[in-house]
């Protein structure tokens, strides 16, 4: 948060700061029993009232000194008073929950904010979001939902990411600068779980994650995504061929496990052997091909130089000779090698 | 938006995962004293951004090290980065971003939005992907190689006298550009349209082979790609019902659709010739609905899409004569696939929730069969074959009950039923069950946790002797397998410090194999600390281990196994960095990180006469990036950035292998990459 931000802020911000700790004392002193009867849960708090004073009396603690800065929300979209739709939408033109300020996206006050820390009581909770959350990350959606119910979230609902538990909030940053949109900064939140995948972009060859050329987002839909593994299309091949048309088809003479799945033979997100193969040539084509001659042969390190190198074994092993692996066009290529 | 329309996200929340979710009464806030007045508010026209301009050194030059960022070449350069934000009174904002400018990998991005009405984007990327500089060859030319005019042709590499002389270096290197556009709009408070385009030129050159029967050698690969993709859709969103159409299309256009080279080896066929991948076009029509009843969710999706492909047939051989002409001017080709999901989500009561889903794909290849005459290694004329495309399909069945035990405390199970369908292979058909059971909680103070085991059964239908295989031989994809699989995730904040660790582990048997893989395992396991120290400093790193084990067999004699191979693929990555944002007061930002993994792999195989073991084969990269950020005035910020990086590693089908290391095959004579090279960058950042 930039310390102009916070000094536009300011003017008689202490003035304004003790007179609504006095209305908060007074509020409290002449509501004894804010809160209602209802025992002090997020859930309950949700079906309290609303407060007097909107953002103001929230604005009043919760300031650039808190633990969790809130000022910077006013340089985002939500905080934009002449954004229609937004919680501090001015114009009043949209339906609700737009205009409710703080307590749009946090719910009522219902009379949080009418206690002194000081006093020694409870002070009935707010709902919170992200690694402060309170409640239930069911309800935490809900709130972001009641406005960005649109085609992208669709699908949220027993999706990968919703049946796992995550919070909107648990990727998403109101308050500031989110950075899971940022191309730069997007595979750092996504690996704080993923950090499998993360190490994967390490590995021999790997898609160009670590340098940001690509981002989780290019291959997944993190709100439920059209196929399974929340990718993009709704196949896995369909999802790589969006980058590689080229070998999408359909060819004379097919390769079958390329037309059934791109994943048999490659791992996506990184992997110790070179083309992003789940093993390497010729031992990852043994696995399917075992017919007399050479297909059959063990290979074995007496082939490696300075001995008799072997041609099935060595620079592209198979691929020496049956270089069009994911198919050809070729009328003489029923080998894959024209 | 409606109170109604509220209710239903709330309800699509609660329906979603049991839980209660209470609808606040929006109406009743009473805003008459809400004055915002400690709201800081920008100013309701703003503008604001900024440029940084810098140069960037890199010590030496190596591929590997600029493989994808395009900071492949030893020397400086200028690099250039600028944002510019512009938002009117109204809400309206315009975003200008430009990215690594002067560098390979560059970006330029603008925005404009309308919030709640429309927003439109114009992007422009360059993507370079550096693979190697030190292949050789002695082909010149593009798509048609040639060789010296002196090249002296033998039967063996290693018999190549103009070999050495003749042959130059070649860049195994390409360059994508990339034009993207899209715009959504809110034409109505209902509706939604979107579209979407994308143009993508692939430029540069690759690796290839080919072949004249026993004899290979290595080709520089033209590149010269070029695909466009437009998507338009629409969306109508009612209180309960979401409608979605979307249309779509791509073409795919190879600039250099075959590849001719001269024979090295000599011999009665001058010239070898290979087919490129061929021009192709997709298009598709997605649905998608979502229908929100009482508790309960559905959500369908449709996809047809149709792809096809008629690129014109080459001759069978470069060699008159040889065979007659093609039957076909070109493949007429054509592939339907269609892709079908239905999800119900319902809560059944308030702990009890049901998900079931059920997913449907299908591809038809309705491709004409031709009879083709193949011609070997364009020289001798094969007997006819059909040329038939392959038909799979799947359909997969889900059903999953999660059951909230306690206020943040889940217990999951799922059971899982799929099919796969295939057509002209041995195995026509797997059919699988798996089952899971999951216990997750997410408590207060910041813990998660989670344990999920599962296991799956795949059954492979009775064997058909359609190919020359050895019956024996069950293709690892299709074949009968076992598979147990579990993870344990376990996440804790405690004041400023935030710890993770996880354990995963997945083994497959095949136990209908004896050629062809036995058996395989991947394990992992990771841990992750974050520290938030004082003044703002942040400390954070991680270490994950991943490794994966499999086992085959074959049959060098076409009956029962008489070898078998193991590998062994084990990868250590760590990472630990610090982030010193705020010091001397605000004008100084420091961060480090250390970024380092070991990969290797082992590969053993054994016969009767004993082991055979290769050389590990390994890759280690190690990378400490420094990064600074002093403030010199109230816009001026100098940033500075140091990074050093080391790379080796080893392989043995490459170690060794010159251009004439193998007597048949004339290899490229690439060397596995090994480097330690040095980034330095300085620049000054100025604030508009």
């Amino acid at each position: 948060m930039s310390a102009a931000l916070a000094r536009r802020a300011g003017g008689g911000r202490r003035a304004l700061r003790a007179a609504a700790l006095l209305c908060c004392l007074a509020a409290d002193a002449a509501e004894p029993g804010a809160g209602g009867p209802c025992a002090p849960s997020v859930a309950c708090s949700m079906s309290g009232e609303f407060s007097r004073r909107g953002a103001d009396g929230c604005l009043g603690c919760h300031d650039e000194e808190e633990p969790f800065p809130t000022l910077a929300l006013f340089r985002t979209v939500h905080g934009h008073p002449q954004v229609p739709g937004s919680p501090f939408d001015r114009a009043g033109d949209a339906a609700l929950p737009a205009g409710l300020q703080c307590e749009a996206c946090h719910g009522p006050e219902a009379g949080h904010g009418r206690r002194l820390l000081a006093d020694g009581r409870a002070r009935p909770p707010i709902l919170n979001f992200g690694a402060r959350g309170n409640a239930d990350p069911a309800l935490e959606n809900a709130m972001c939902l009641a406005c960005h119910q649109t085609y992208g979230r669709a699908h949220w609902a027993g999706s990968a990411h919703e049946l796992a538990g995550l919070a909107c909030a648990d990727c998403h940053r109101i308050h500031g600068a989110d950075e899971v949109r940022a191309h730069e900064t997007q595979s750092e939140t996504c690996g704080t779980c993923h950090r499998n995948v993360i190490a994967d972009a390490l590995k021999l060859s790997s898609h160009p994650m670590r340098e940001g050329q690509l981002v989780c987002r290019d291959c997944h839909d993190p709100h439920g995504g059209r196929g399974e593994a929340l990718t993009v299309a709704a196949t896995p091949g369909q999802t790589c061929l969006a980058c590689h048309a080229d070998k999408r088809g359909p060819f004379l003479w097919e390769h079958p496990p390329a037309v059934e799945d791109c994943g048999i033979c490659h791992e996506p997100h990184g992997a110790n052997q070179p083309a992003l193969l789940v093993r390497r040539a010729p031992q990852l084509c043994q696995g399917c091909h075992s017919s007399v001659g050479h297909r059959s042969l063990p290979q074995l390190a007496a082939s490696l130089p300075p001995g008799p190198a072997s041609e099935f074994l060595l620079a592209n092993a198979c691929l020496n000779c049956h270089s069009a692996v994911h198919g050809s066009n070729h009328p003489s290529g029923d080998r894959l090698r024209r | 938006m409606t109170r109604r329309a509220i209710c239903v996200a709330l309800a699509l929340g609660s329906a979603a995962t049991g839980a209660e979710a209470p609808v606040p009464d929006y109406g009743s806030a009473d805003r008459d004293r809400w004055r915002c007045r400690l709201c800081p508010f920008e100013a309701a026209a703003y503008r604001g951004g900024g440029w940084r301009a810098g140069v960037v050194s890199v010590d030496e030059a190596h591929p590997r090290f600029g493989r994808d960022n395009g900071l492949d070449r030893a020397g400086e350069r200028a690099a250039v980065d600028l944002t510019y934000d512009r938002r009117g009174e109204t809400g309206t904002a315009w975003s200008l971003e430009g990215r690594g400018l002067g560098l390979d990998s560059r970006q330029v991005r603008l925005r404009f939005s309308d919030p709640g009405r429309q927003l439109a984007t114009l992007e422009w990327r360059e993507i370079p992907r550096n693979v190697a500089a030190d292949g050789r060859t002695p082909y010149m030319g593009r798509s048609t190689l040639t060789l010296p005019r002196d090249w002296i042709a033998a039967a063996s590499t290693a018999d190549m006298p103009r070999l050495a002389s003749a042959s130059r270096a070649v860049d195994h290197a390409t360059h994508r550009r990339r034009l993207a556009a899209s715009w959504q709009f809110v034409p109505a408070p209902r509706w939604g349209l979107r579209s979407e385009y994308r143009r993508e030129r692939r430029q540069g050159t690759g690796e290839t082979w080919g072949d004249f029967l026993y004899q290979s050698a290595g080709l520089p690969l033209p590149v010269d790609h070029d695909t466009e993709e437009v998507r338009a859709g629409a969306t109508f969103t009612a209180a309960a019902v979401l409608l979605d159409a979307e249309l779509a299309a791509s073409s795919f256009d190879n600039g250099a659709p075959s590849l001719e080279w001269e024979n090295p080896y000599g011999g009665s066929t001058a010239t070898g010739r290979r087919a490129l991948e061929p021009d192709n076009r997709a298009r598709s029509l997605s649905l998608a609905g979502r229908w929100l009843a009482g508790r309960t969710v559905v959500h369908g999706r449709f996809q047809r899409t149709r792809m096809s492909q008629n690129a014109p047939f080459l001759p069978y051989a470069t060699r008159p004569g040889v065979a007659g002409p093609v039957p076909a001017r070109g493949l007429a080709g054509r592939v339907d696939a269609s892709h079908a999901m239905l999800r119900v989500v319902s809560r059944l009561t308030q702990r009890l929730r049901l998900d079931a889903s059920h997913r449907h794909r299908q591809r038809d290849n309705r491709t004409p069969a031709l009879v083709l005459t193949p011609v070997l290694a364009d020289a001798f004329a094969a007997a006819p074959r059909r040329a038939r495309g392959y038909d799979v399909g799947s359909r997969t069945s889900r059903l999953r009950l999660q059951y909230r035990t306690g206020a943040r405390t889940h217990l999951r199970a799922g059971l899982a039923r799929g099919r796969v369908a295939r057509t002209g292979q041995e195995i026509a058909r797997n059919d699988e069950d798996g089952a899971w059971i999951e216990w997750s909680t997410r408590g207060a103070g910041g813990l998660r946790a989670s344990v999920r085991l599962g296991r799956a059964h795949r059954d492979a239908s009775p064997f058909r002797d359609v190919t020359v295989n050895n019956p024996d031989m069950r293709r690892f994809h299709q074949a009968e397998r076992r598979r147990r699989s579990g993870r344990v995730r376990l996440d804790r904040g405690v004041g400023p410090l935030a710890l993770g660790a996880f354990v995963e582990w997945r083994r497959s048997e095949y136990p209908g194999s004896a050629l062809g893989l036995l058996d395989s395992e991947e394990k992992g396991w990771g841990v992750d600390v974050n520290l938030a120290a004082a003044a703002g400093i942040t400390l954070g790193g991680h270490f994950v281990r991943q490794t994966a084990d499999s086992a085959s067999a074959g049959s060098a004699a076409f009956a029962a196994a008489d070898w078998w191979s193991a590998t062994q693929d084990a990868v250590d990555a760590a990472a630990v960095r610090v982030d010193a944002p705020d010091l001397l007061h605000g004008r100084l930002a420091l961060s480090a990180s250390l970024t380092r993994s070991d990969g290797v792999a082992h590969y053993v195989t054994r016969q009767a006469a004993g082991a055979s073991e290769f050389p590990a084969l390994t890759s280690e990269i190690e990378g400490i990036d420094l990064r600074a950020r002093y403030s010199l005035g109230r816009r001026t910020t100098l940033v500075l950035r140091h990074y050093a990086e080391r790379y080796a590693s080893a392989d043995w089908a490459l170690a060794g292998v010159g251009q004439d290391a193998i007597r048949n095959v004339l290899a490229l004579g690439r060397q596995a990459p090994r480097y330690s090279n040095r980034l330095l960058s300085v620049s000054v950042e100025v604030g508009l």
